[in-house]
């Protein structure tokens, strides 16, 4: 069974790229605007993994990384932080949330394709 | 790019719709948001959307590869990036240079998409941003400094004194400090001086070649011109192994949990995905299409079989929620029109505010850009000839500052829009002079709205000087040729000092039309009921033939031109257009019914006289008239 990947990017086109580098390597991919709409799918079934933007509405990708650490079934869920924000204080900040890693964008899809693969295989 | 990338993201085209479309959609809310934005005292949530937005694009330009728009958004993202941190007051300066700069990406965009041929000239926008974002800073701000790698340990009473110093101009914190040969030293330093004025101090005691200084407030790098990234794009705080290494361990713990999680995992994603989806206009317009055509059979269906059926019921319903769908809110008329007012009132030494209401009320797609231009010049002629100069306004008690409203309301199945302005309202005495002076007919005890009703005549304008705003010459009469030919109407109204309304009437639609059936010699033909102001019956003798120009019908005071549709017709229909009248001669009024609107051009060929064409219940084809060229016609036309 493939694995499933949530994708959570308020850019309409991002969230396609993303999706579409991913679904390339065969995985199902969900998709979600904001971290709040991200938090209510990944309530309702668990994901392999999730990318995440950063600065988004509603939510932020870091509190979003937050939230799924403190859901029981997504203690071991890797989960990517992609963003433009590079800084090591917000890194920090996301570290310390919970998160796996954190890509920057504009982002290598080879890379991510191979960060994801590794943490899934 | 690796293969597998250049195979997902080669051919990058396919995002570049998505990316265009949404593009405009963010510039569009950047623009609104400038432009209600209180210099004084900021929205944050305001502040933050605008900034999400150029953020953005600045994300999805980067991995397509436009590196021009990446480089002005970042320049524009730091600039915002400064005043939603309250690091720079936000003036009148910034929210103009920022809209300017949304114009420069807008252009590009516009280039990218291949709709503008030469490249637009970002430097001068960037110029602009980056030097307010760079204009001395009234906070102080926070540099992160290293020094190092040292050729040698520096003399530590030399340390001590930079330190002290440092210390004197603003905050030291963070202090690492390995003084050996080879090693390094790092602070953090906040002053509110520049960059330049630290590097200085700090080259006392070290080689200027030596000196790292880092911005910790504005701390992303310049961006990258092109996509792929360098080594450090990827910062792990788990290696995978580990993180597997962990995680099997984990599942082990609790094999239960997770199957059920697999079994949660399996079901479908099932929440209905709230919000929506975007189609072409093509598929929709095919969709509107194939409901006319559902209409039509239903109807000769009913016909012949003589029955009223379930069916008529579902198939109206189903074109209506079709034709909704191609409704789109008229904001996206309106919300151009508080640029327009801000620019023209600087332009005219005006004080002006725009106020929209109805901006949700919602009508055909088709109709938003063909109403456009006639708004435009209604809001335009409300600023430039409905409002005075702040002076004058003050001098007649009036606040300095005007109004223009801009309401929108639906109706039946009409949108009135309503373009109304707190100025000087239109001028009897001028109007009336004017109508001397091109010998037009008009009693002087005329009451107010007939005499209104002159500024719709072509070339009609009172306007003293020519300004570059709203021109002389065009004026109400083209709006007003323009709503009409989309089956609308036009009504001024006016009170002196106190300001002008003019609304305007559109139907919510152009795709259905109320229609009156005449018969002409045997067969139907179809009148825009709008058009339509009276019919009658005609005796023989109330034609009157002037040489060489046709019958003429007299209306009450008006010799109306005649048109025989139907050689023995004794029937006038009055019909109205483009401020003109005319009786049309027909054999018989049929009924009033709804038609759909088939055009003749793209299914036939074009044919003077008639507008389009229409599928009647019986299944014949009925043509359309076209009433303003049958107006404006001076010779008898009669259908070929």
């Amino acid at each position: 069974m493939s694995h499933s990947i949530l994708v959570v990017d308020d850019t309409r086109s991002m969230r396609k790229m993303v999706a579409t580098v991913l679904q390339s390597a065969g995985y199902q991919v969900e998709e979600a605007a904001d971290g709040a709409e991200a938090l209510d799918k990944a309530r309702g079934r668990v994901f392999d993994l999730v990318v995440t933007d950063h600065n988004m509405p509603r939510m932020d990708g870091v509190t979003l990384v937050r939230a799924l650490r403190g859901l029981a079934e997504y203690d071991d869920v890797a989960l990517i932080v992609l963003s433009t924000e590079t800084g090591a204080e917000l890194k920090a900040k996301g570290r310390d949330a919970g998160a796996t890693g954190w890509m920057a964008k504009p982002f290598d899809p080879t890379k991510m394709l191979d960060i994801v693969r590794q943490f899934l295989s | 790019m690796s293969a597998v990338a250049a195979k997902v993201l080669g051919d990058a085209s396919a995002f570049h719709a998505i990316f265009f479309e949404e593009a405009d959609e963010h510039l569009a809310s950047v623009e609104s948001l400038l432009l209600r934005l209180d210099p004084g005292a900021p929205d944050a949530e305001a502040m933050n959307g605008i900034f999400r937005a150029v953020h953005s694009i600045k994300g999805s330009a980067g991995m397509l590869g436009f590196a021009e728009i990446v480089s002005l958004t970042h320049v524009f993202e730091n600039l915002l990036d400064l005043l939603r941190k309250g690091e720079r007051p936000l003036t009148r300066a910034e929210v103009d240079a920022m809209l300017r700069a949304g114009d420069v990406v807008k252009s590009q965009i516009a280039h990218r998409r291949g709709t503008l041929a030469q490249t637009p000239d970002r430097s001068a926008a960037e110029a602009e941003l980056r030097a307010l974002a760079t204009a001395a800073t009234a906070a102080p701000r926070e540099f992160q400094v290293r020094l190092g790698p040292l050729a040698q340990p520096i003399a530590d009473a030399e340390l001590e004194t930079m330190l002290c110093g440092l210390a004197e101009m603003g905050q030291v914190s963070g202090q690492e400090i390995n003084n050996i040969a080879g090693g390094e030293i790092r602070f953090r330093v906040t002053l509110a001086g520049a960059e330049a004025d630290l590097r200085s101090v700090l080259s006392l005691v070290v080689e200027p070649s030596l000196v790292h200084i880092g911005d910790a407030a504005v701390a992303e790098p310049a961006p990258q011109a092109t996509p792929p990234v360098n080594d450090e794009s990827v910062d792990l705080f788990e290696a995978p192994a580990a993180f597997r290494a962990r995680r099997g361990a984990e599942r082990r713990q609790s094999p239960g949990r997770r199957e059920g999680e697999r079994a949660a995992n399996a079901a479908p994603a099932a929440q209905g995905e709230a919000g929506s989806i975007r189609v072409s206009v093509e598929k929709i317009d095919r969709l509107v299409n194939l409901v006319g055509e559902l209409v039509i059979t239903e109807a000769m269906l009913a016909q012949r079989l003589g029955v009223q059926t379930e069916l008529a019921r579902h198939t109206r319903e189903l074109q209506e929620a079709v034709m909704a769908i191609r409704m789109v809110p008229i904001s996206a008329v309106f919300s151009r029109f508080p640029r327009l007012v801000r620019e023209l009132s600087q332009r005219l030494g005006k004080q002006a505010e725009i106020r929209l209401s109805g901006e949700s009320t919602e009508l055909d797609r088709g109709l938003i850009e063909r109403i456009t231009d006639p708004l435009t010049h209604l809001v335009r002629n409300a600023v430039d000839h409905g409002l005075e100069q702040p002076e004058e306004r003050a001098a007649r008690g009036k606040p300095r500052g005007g109004e223009i409203f801009l309401t929108a309301s639906q109706r039946g199945g009409s949108i009135i829009i309503e373009v109304r302005d707190d100025g000087r309202g239109l001028d009897r005495q001028k109007i009336l002079a004017r109508a001397a002076e091109r010998r037009m007919a008009i009693a002087p005890d005329a009451p107010d709205h007939e005499v209104w009703q002159l500024t719709f005549e072509p070339g009609f304008s009172t306007a003293e000087t020519v300004t570059d705003v709203s021109g002389r010459g065009v004026g109400m009469d083209v709006v007003r040729r323009n709503i009409q030919q989309l089956g609308g109407t036009v009504e001024l109204a006016s009170s002196a000092g106190a300001g002008t309304s003019v609304t305007v009437r559109v139907p919510l639609t152009l795709a259905i039309i109320e229609a009156m059936t005449v018969g002409v010699d045997g067969e139907t033909y179809v009148l825009p009921l709008a058009s339509v102001v009276e019919s009658r019956r005609v005796g023989a003798g109330e034609l009157h033939g002037v040489a060489g120009q046709g019958a003429t019908l007299r209306v009450r005071d008006e010799y109306l031109p005649v048109r025989r549709l139907a050689a023995n017709g004794e029937i006038a229909v009055i019909v109205e257009a483009d401020g003109g009248r005319a009786a049309l001669m027909v054999d018989a009024l049929i009924g009033q019914q709804q038609v759909v609107v088939k055009s003749l051009e793209t299914n036939f060929r074009r044919i003077p006289g008639i507008s389009a064409a229409t599928i009647m219940g019986d299944g014949k084809v009925a043509l359309i008239l076209d009433v303003p060229q049958l107006v404006k016609e001076n010779a008898a036309w009669k259908p070929q």
